[in-house]
């Protein structure tokens, strides 16, 4: 290697732990950005300029009084379920643009629910290991497949409109920062809450006992959001770079890491959400982010080809 | 031969993101011109509430 | 500082749980109220017209309750109130706009036909209608939960407005002085809760008509000719069939910005003749539960309030 090189990779390596440090700020900003009108919260009205057109990259639902955004998920659904189309090519088209620009980094740093649940792990008690659990990942497709892309589109009343079915009777997103807020600000909303509400709150509740006890289960197992950004991850511009040549294989890396992701065998796995645990457990500072379209580094071309070599 | 190797792998990757930045752009344009992005503002300024899950 | 919020999000969690869960349970006890006297069950009456003896800073603030207490008062001395509302002509309006001071009048038109004991308890009856109507008024001019995002509330006036409907024909407020009950159906187009209960308010519409009422629907979609909106709200219509008044107005009105204002749909407002908004906005769709029994409820007392 050059100078040039060393230099150029130790101010990569400056920048990652700098990112990966600073990721809970990130995160806050985001949320913050993502729900800019805070007024509205005490209005109890939701924000009603034409920004709204425009998608927020994390899952954000839209009935959130502060939302600046549309919510991707619930856009994708608005469009699939309308009279007039059966596809989205405007969501679907944008959430590619996202995968591969981002990819799973907008889950790592980006999405207010995440924060939410990183928030909630952080609450002291017992925890208890994903790994064995692995198989419950594949949920996340089928959500994304059946109540997000199929139900809507198939299943409609008599003028040919589809219902969004995650929106309404899964995400627990719109109860926390929607239905909850509004009531909280609106009497007639409140008075408008019935089964569905109560159904909902079950489910939000449980996605925080879990994300207690859990790292991150709804984004493992139901986040259709997450499970369209995962497919990105191999391809997406935004990646994890192992250096080789620092590598001790010494695994505490794959200790670190709570999405279950060995990142020296895949560093860009569909469940890696570029949280920077690896970055910090390394002894070597081998693990560091890369971004862009060219890699210097050994590891990536090999993991295309499926092999892994050392 | 790796280095050839790598650089093709490099390469095949490259053509994947610029195909897959591509399509996007496109698809974008053509959702909004055939009226997508009307329907997502539509929906997103006014709250139906059973879509939301209240009620 | 983190913990702090988190547990601040749990319990508002909870507690909003909590909320919503008792207000189900006190719409589903004022419903039965209504049944009960739908019944005309005088043993119910009478329990209940003790109840109203008190006075007013003892009376509920709900509009609907104080018009059961009222129909209760009617029901527990019946034979003697259809004496009263058969000597009425329907064809004068009342003198003024006091209701208990028009049925004293009334009784006292007719007292030469009553025992001295008849009297005096219709005229203590009308001093219990008395402190309703005040209470009722007391609670129209005071009702704060305007914060409904375009400040609807019970008690105030419509915006005046001037539009045309789907056919270019000429709508405006006059609409309601023409009606004793006019319904106010707010709807979008993407929105499938509207759209589903578009056959229903069809019904009601019908339904209405023959009572001398009648239903409008305002898109809030299609302000100002929007042509898109329009063909797309015409089509839903006629594939739900749904064939009654559906208005465009222009957004910088008064009544348009109100409309715009609206942010819960599907909302239907209940109208009275003189333009005034009766009771809470009804929020959600009107398909199942007892929701569309509960507007019937309200529809037939502001029809029966406008009779006398």
């Amino acid at each position: 290697m050059d100078k040039s090189g060393k230099t150029g990779n130790s101010v990569k390596k400056g920048i990652s732990f700098l990112l990966a440090r600073s990721r809970c700020g990130i995160q806050f900003l985001a949320t913050l950005l993502t729900n800019i009108h805070l007024p509205n919260f005490f209005k109890g009205k939701i924000y009603q300029g034409s920004g709204k057109t425009v998608c927020v990259p994390g899952l954000n639902c839209y009935s959130c009084p502060g939302a600046a955004g549309s919510c991707p998920i619930g856009a994708l659904q608005a469009v699939i379920g309308s009279s007039k189309f059966r596809f989205s090519y405007y969501i679907t088209g944008f959430l590619i643009l996202l995968g591969v620009l981002l990819g799973r980094f907008i889950c790592g740093f980006l999405c207010p629910f995440g924060w939410f649940q990183d928030l909630l792990h952080k609450i002291p008690g017992k925890k208890f290991s994903t790994k064995k659990l692995r198989p419950l990942r594949y949920l996340k497709y089928a959500v994304l497949l059946i109540l997000v892309l199929i139900l809507p589109a198939v299943i409609t009343n008599s003028a040919g409109m589809g219902n969004p079915f995650f929106c309404k009777y899964l995400c627990p997103q719109g109860v926390l920062e929607g239905a909850i807020p509004l009531a909280l600000a609106d009497s007639g909303i409140r008075s408008a809450l019935g089964n569905l509400f109560a159904w909902k709150s079950v489910v939000l509740i449980t996605v925080i006992v879990l994300s207690i006890l859990f790292y991150r289960p709804f984004c493992k197992w139901i986040c259709p959001l997450g499970a369209f950004y995962s497919l990105f991850n191999r391809v997406s511009l935004f990646q994890m770079q192992v250096d080789e040549s620092k590598c001790i294989s010494c695994g505490k890396c794959r200790k670190a890491c709570k999405m279950d992701v060995d990142v020296t065998q895949s560093p860009n796995h569909p469940e890696c959400i570029r949280c920077g645990a690896c970055i910090h457990a390394c002894p070597t500072q081998a693990v560091c982010y890369h971004y862009g379209f060219n890699t210097n580094k050994t590891k990536q071309e090999y993991e295309i080809k499926g092999d892994v070599k050392k | 031969m790796k280095e050839s190797e790598k650089t093709n792998m490099q390469l095949k990757q490259s053509l994947i993101r610029l195909i897959l930045l591509a399509a996007g752009v496109i698809m974008v344009l053509f959702g909004v011109l055939r009226g997508e992005a009307g329907i997502v503002l539509a929906k997103a300024i006014r709250l139906c509430l059973e879509c939301v899950g209240i009620g | 500082m983190k913990k702090k919020m988190v547990m601040l999000l749990l319990v508002s969690t909870m507690l909003t749980g909590a909320y919503g869960c008792s207000s189900s349970a006190t719409n589903a006890s004022s419903s039965a109220t209504a049944e009960t006297i739908a019944a005309e069950t005088t043993a119910a009456a009478i329990t209940d017209s003790s109840a109203a003896s008190a006075d007013s800073s003892d009376l509920p603030d709900d509009l609907n309750e104080l018009f059961q207490m009222e129909n209760d008062i009617f029901a527990e001395h019946n034979t003697l109130w259809e004496k009263v509302f058969a000597s009425m002509d329907k064809a004068t309006p009342p003198a003024s706009d006091d209701y208990a001071s028009f049925l004293a009048a009334t009784i006292d038109a007719i007292k030469e036909e009553l025992s001295e004991e008849d009297l005096a308890t219709l005229n203590a009856d009308v001093e219990q209608i008395r402190k309703i109507e005040d209470k009722m008024t007391e609670v129209q001019s005071t009702d704060s939960d305007t914060i409904f995002g375009s400040d609807i509330s019970a008690g105030e006036k419509f915006p005046a407005f001037e539009g045309t409907d789907f056919d270019g024909n000429a709508i405006s407020d006059s609409i309601f002085s023409e009606h004793a009950v006019t319904l106010v159906n707010f709807w979008f187009n993407e929105c499938s809760p509207c759209v589903e209960e578009l056959p229903t308010l069809s019904e009601l519409n019908k339904t209405l008509q023959e009572k001398g009422g009648t239903l409008i629907g305002i898109n809030t979609e299609v302000f100002d000719n929007n042509e898109d909106a329009i063909a797309a709200a015409k089509e839903l219509l006629a594939t739900q069939g749904a064939s009654y008044t559906n208005l465009i107005l222009s957004s910088d009105s008064e009544a348009g910005k109100y409309a715009s204002g609206i942010m819960s749909f599907p909302t239907t407002l209940i109208i009275d003749r003189n333009g005034n908004i009766v009771g809470d906005p009804i929020i959600g769709n009107l398909n199942g539960g007892d929701n569309l029994q509960n507007l019937m409820d309200r529809i037939d007392a502001v029809i029966a309030a406008d009779q006398k």
